[in-house]
């Protein structure tokens, strides 16, 4: 029987007069990769800010790997995430702000951070600093924090942002490869060819409602 | 102990973006500019009496509010971005878990609190040199100045009081001064994480900037309304980095230093409390840094 790894159970979130989740219920199976779509402010980035435990619903409750947010524990362990712009200190290099998140939990050392880099499609030896990263650099180097750890779970909020086609098709490739691996992703996207060629599921966020889409066969 | 190297981990790593902060270089500036205008005078009387000056020059900066109200000021720029979430800071939280991070946030507001206060003292000596000797006493300079007037041939802008000279010896003055000022910022810092998290920005920054213009406004009715009014001193805490509003003898109605540090250190518990509390649920809202 699958397992689900994330669980949303009667998700509400509520801003004064506006519901940017009503009443979600869903279930993120382990192992893979779960798209969500819908136009901007429809509440995906509100979703997955609740996942992560950077927000607090105004009733019902997330549990990621058998633990509730906000009770069990503030924020899920095991989770890598992109969410909204990623933002590093400009005036070090992409490895040296790695680096720097990396000291947190000191899971992985030095080479396994270059290693990350280099999958990424960026080069861990360069003392280039951040300020002078392209979009798509920043990008790329948001994407390797979230995966250099070796997370479990993956919330991918516009992965593919500023990316050019060369790196749109590696990022894909890559998350293919971290699926194989038995990795769950949930990723936002307004692409319709990353939905269709990357996810096992499909939901689509409307004014706050969840509603599956499809379960591609395909993948 | 891990845990403890964490927070320390990310503390540090507020103090790493000091050296991209166009904010942070702003105030130091802005500070150095204002010890040099009032140690100029100092500088050139010392010289034309040819004696040095001892390093004991900070407890008369505060002494004069224009002064006091600037560097208080120092502190609310340094803390108007608290509870410093940057665009990189929903990463480390998700790392680090909220109870980690807030508690490297309160170290942050510590750490950083002391260090101003020690720049503050350290720029009061390079704005001496090089007419700088280090003695246990006053010195000549500084007792000269407290009991003469002769400072106004030179313009000298510190304003040397007679008061601190007769009632504290150097070393005291120090500590009690770096004492005070440390506490003072950790108080604005404080109170500025704490309505931060729940208020848009400009409710911390105003909250604490009401606190500096009570120093104001206490000068202005002690100046109206005379010997009794002395007592608005014991409500204004940054009127507390002025050690002439010390109770040095019993006829005095001002607060006495024990007062002083016990309310701080009571409002800093009851603050880093409510933060501690508050941060638990609070939304990780990235915030625009100044």
């Amino acid at each position: 029987m699958a397992e689900n790894i994330i669980t949303v159970e009667n998700a509400v979130k509520k801003f004064k007069e506006t519901t940017a989740l009503n009443d979600v219920t869903i279930n993120f199976e382990k192992g893979k990769i779960h798209g969500i779509i819908g136009r901007n402010g429809s509440g995906k980035t509100v979703l997955f800010k609740c996942i992560c435990g950077f927000m607090q619903l105004t009733s019902g409750q997330i549990a990621v790997d058998g633990k509730i947010i906000g009770k069990d524990t503030d924020v899920p362990k095991n989770v890598g995430a992109i969410i909204e712009a990623p933002g590093f200190l400009p005036n070090y290099s992409g490895f040296r702000n790695l680096k720097l998140l990396a000291v947190i939990n000191k899971k992985i050392n030095d080479e396994k951070i270059k290693e990350t880099m280099k999958i990424v499609g960026l080069d861990p030896e360069s003392k280039k600093r951040v300020s002078k990263y392209s979009l798509g650099m920043r990008q790329r180097l948001g994407i390797a924090q979230a995966i250099m750890e070796n997370p479990d779970i993956l919330i991918l909020d516009e992965p593919m942002n500023g990316l050019d086609n060369k790196g749109v098709e590696d990022i894909r490739k890559l998350l293919l490869n971290l699926k194989d691996e038995g990795k769950t992703i949930i990723l936002a996207s307004h692409s319709s060819e990353d939905i269709e060629l990357l996810c096992d599921t499909v939901h689509e966020m409307d004014a706050g409602i969840l509603k599956t889409v499809k379960l591609n066969e395909n993948n | 102990m891990d845990k403890v190297k964490e927070v320390v981990t990310l503390c540090n790593l507020n103090f790493r973006k000091w050296f991209s902060s166009t904010r942070i270089k702003i105030i130091l500036l802005l500070v150095v500019l204002l010890i040099y205008n009032n140690f100029s005078g100092v500088r050139l009387f010392a010289a034309a009496a040819n004696v040095n000056v001892t390093p004991w020059g900070l407890p008369f900066l505060l002494s004069n509010f224009n002064n006091l109200i600037i560097i208080m000021f120092g502190y609310v720029f340094l803390y108007c971005n608290a509870p410093f979430i940057d665009e990189q800071k929903p990463y480390v939280i998700l790392r680090s878990g909220r109870k980690i991070f807030s508690a490297a946030q309160i170290l942050y507001i510590f750490v950083s609190s002391l260090i101003y206060a020690i720049f503050l003292a350290v720029a009061t000596i390079v704005c001496s040199l090089p007419r700088v000797e280090f003695s246990p006493k006053w010195g000549k300079v500084f007792k000269t100045l407290a009991i003469t007037s002769e400072g106004s041939q030179f313009n000298v802008a510190l304003p040397v009081t007679e008061k601190i000279t007769l009632n504290f010896t150097p070393i005291e003055a120090m500590v009690k001064q770096l004492l005070l000022l440390w506490l003072i910022g950790c108080f604005l810092g404080f109170l500025i994480f704490a309505l931060n998290m729940h208020f848009p920005r400009f409710v911390g920054i105003g909250a604490a900037s009401l606190f500096i213009f009570l120093d104001m406004f206490a000068d202005f009715f002690r100046i109206s309304h005379g010997f009794f009014s002395n007592r608005i001193y014991s409500f204004s805490p940054i009127s507390w980095a002025n050690l002439t509003i010390q109770k040095c003898n019993p006829a005095e109605m001002l607060p006495t230093f024990t007062y002083q540090c016990t309310v701080l250190l009571m409002v800093i518990a009851i603050l880093v409390f409510i933060i501690l509390l508050s941060f638990r649920k609070e939304t990780i809202e990235v915030i625009p840094q100044i």
